[in-house]
């Protein structure tokens, strides 16, 4: 009897090890199945099998916080307070959501985060994050540089375009390579689009242009321009190689100057005419006769001296004689198209003729005191209109000089003078 | 006879918490300095928790302990903390807060901007760290301290417990917080 109890409690305690070795083994490779019937086992046992129940727990709360850690869903499923076996996974998961929750912040720019628990990855992180300020920083001073300089270059450009808008220059940038215009500023670009003018300046630009590639320097042409009412406008061309968005230009800055070379033109003709004859006067007649003399020109110099102007002065007044003095200018200005005539001095006319003889001239010139002799005989008052005249042929071989031939050729008038003598006293009886 | 400064003293009682009656530390302990011993702080503590629990039991002292942390949260937000940053700063500045006054290790876990929900843990802690895991909650003080802290930011009540604490050498608690 006492045999057969013993033989029943190795029995059960052998039935106890095995029950708890498969329980064991499927906590470990089938966890699922792991099941323990406390009260089937030996008593002595059965603590220990509700140990191992509690440790079965333990391990499948690990290993589901663990699965679910390895999948990276931190989540908020928290494993009881009295498993501590879990420790270390707890002390993960907390650690990666803080570390989730740092990644967030520093997304957002608060970059004084610091990971301090994570060993050699914590470096990383925070090696990572202050580069990522610094480059921020580095950005933030670029972009604040750029709107800086963005800010400037606004007010340049807002600055250029009011003066170019209200500027009266015409600023033209040409393309030296396709001849294209790539910028017109606002007064450019309304003659552009006026047809008259617009072809003569779109060629006389890119004939510029063609000529002027390669230029380093600036330089400075002029320019006129005729409208279809004929009516002529002169520009100083101010021209500046240079290169805009990278193409190779020249800026043409045109400044309308007609009322200069109108002025310019208006001084000049004070200075070289005539006010009462609107002939050149002395000083431009000398500098043409120079101009003859240094160019070895074939022409005639023919002296001119109203008769008896004292006496028309004296006995009529200097209005008269005025329009005396007008209407020799006037005949003398007609002797021929390329007849240079200037007014020497009081009564004195000097005509210079390119292409006439010197028997032509003198012809001419006797025509011209016909013709003041028949106005004094149509007169109802009368007049005493009339010239003396001398006249010299000078040629290429010609050694004297301007004066010497003024000389030579009032002395000649003089001559013609003496022989008119008793002609002219008719005319003042 | 009776003393007629009494009446305006027991308004200054230390029994009222202020502040102000923290005191000078730096010049009263001007040889011992401001510092001491975690030791002796706990020391206080378990005493304090001992004497109360045997005369009002463990959840009346959970409670009284947990009020008392609300105050002096409170207190020490308004004292030391800017109240008017943003929530991204407050966090940084209480963080570095809690460990220039050596109180602990402050980590959050999770924020629901929506509703104002957080879990974060506390490492290092002045009150728990080191002491052996006996599955019970013992940070009933901390519990107080932080929603005294969130009260004071947002002007929300907040529940806050212990829900989790592990030891990996030193005890980490993990605390759940909840506008009520």
């Amino acid at each position: 009897m006492r045999e057969e109890g013993c033989f029943l409690v190795d029995q059960l305690t052998e039935q106890t090890a095995e029950k708890l070795f498969l329980y064991l083994r499927d906590l470990i490779y089938d966890p699922t199945e792991a099941s323990l019937e406390v009260n089937s086992l030996a008593p002595e046992f059965q603590d220990f099998a509700k140990g191992l129940i509690y440790f079965g727990e333990c391990l499948k709360e690990v290993r589901s916080l663990a699965h679910d850690i390895s999948r990276g869903d931190l989540g908020t499923k928290f494993i009881s307070q009295e498993n501590e076996l879990a420790s270390s996974l707890k002390s993960l998961q907390a650690t990666l959501r803080h570390l989730t929750w740092q990644i967030s912040q520093v997304a957002k720019g608060d970059y004084k985060q610091r990971v301090s628990f994570m060993g050699e990855f914590s470096q990383a992180i925070n090696n990572m994050i202050i580069q990522l300020d610094e480059r921020t920083s580095n950005l933030e001073r670029e972009v604040e540089l750029n709107q800086l300089k963005t800010q400037a270059l606004e007010r340049s450009n807002s600055l250029f375009e009011a003066l170019s808008y209200s500027m009266s220059q015409w600023i033209i940038l040409m393309n030296t390579t396709t001849l294209e215009r790539i910028y017109t500023n606002y007064p450019a670009s309304i003659i552009l689009d006026d047809s008259s003018t617009s072809t003569e300046l779109t060629s006389w630009l890119e004939e510029q242009t063609r000529s002027l590639q390669g230029i380093s320097a600036s330089h400075s042409s002029q320019l006129t321009l005729t409208s279809d009412q004929g009516i002529e406008k002169h520009f100083l061309v101010l021209i500046y190689p240079m290169n805009w968005y990278e193409q190779d230009a020249l800026a043409f800055v045109l400044t309308d100057v007609t009322e200069e070379v109108a002025q310019r033109e208006q001084l000049e003709s004070f200075a070289y005419i005539d006010a009462l004859t609107n002939v050149y006067n002395r000083r431009c007649g000398m500098e043409r006769l120079n101009e003859l003399l240094t160019r070895k020109a074939n022409f005639t110099l023919c002296f001119i001296d109203l008769d008896n102007l004292k006496y028309v002065n004296d006995k009529r007044g200097h209005g008269e004689g005025d329009i005396y003095i007008r209407i020799v200018s006037d005949l003398l200005s007609n002797i021929d198209k390329n007849a240079i005539v200037s007014r020497l001095g009081g009564d004195e006319f000097m005509v210079l003729c390119e292409g006439l003889s010197l028997a032509e001239s003198k012809e001419r010139l006797e025509g011209i005191r016909e013709q003041l002799h028949v106005l004094n005989s149509q007169s109802d008052n009368p007049r005493f209109y009339s010239i003396s005249f001398g006249v010299v042929e000078v040629r290429q071989t010609n050694k004297h000089s301007a004066s010497q031939l003024l000389s030579i050729v009032d002395e000649k008038m003089y001559e013609y003078k003496r022989s008119k003598k008793t002609e002219r006293k008719a005319l003042l009886e | 006879m009776e003393n007629v400064f009494k009446k305006s003293i027991e308004s200054d009682s230390h029994n009222i918490f202020k502040w102000e009656n923290l005191g000078d530390i730096k010049t009263g302990r001007g040889d011992l300095g401001e510092d001491m011993p975690v030791l002796v702080y706990r020391l206080m503590q378990f005493t304090m928790l001992d004497v109360m629990t045997k005369r009002f039991g463990v959840d009346k002292t959970n409670e009284l302990f947990r009020d008392a942390g609300f105050l002096a949260g409170l207190e020490f937000a308004k004292a030391a903390l800017d109240l008017t940053v943003d929530l991204d700063s407050f966090v940084a500045n209480l963080q570095k807060a809690l460990e220039d006054y050596r109180i602990g290790i402050l980590r959050m876990e999770a924020f629901d901007p929506e509703s104002g929900n957080l879990v974060l843990t506390v490492a290092q802690d002045l009150d728990c760290s080191g002491l052996p895991i006996t599955n019970e909650t013992v940070c009933t003080y901390d519990e107080g301290f932080i929603a005294g802290i969130l009260k004071a930011y947002t002007g929300e009540t907040y529940r806050v417990r212990e829900i989790d604490c592990w030891a990996n050498g030193d005890r980490v608690c993990r605390f759940n917080g909840v506008v009520e």
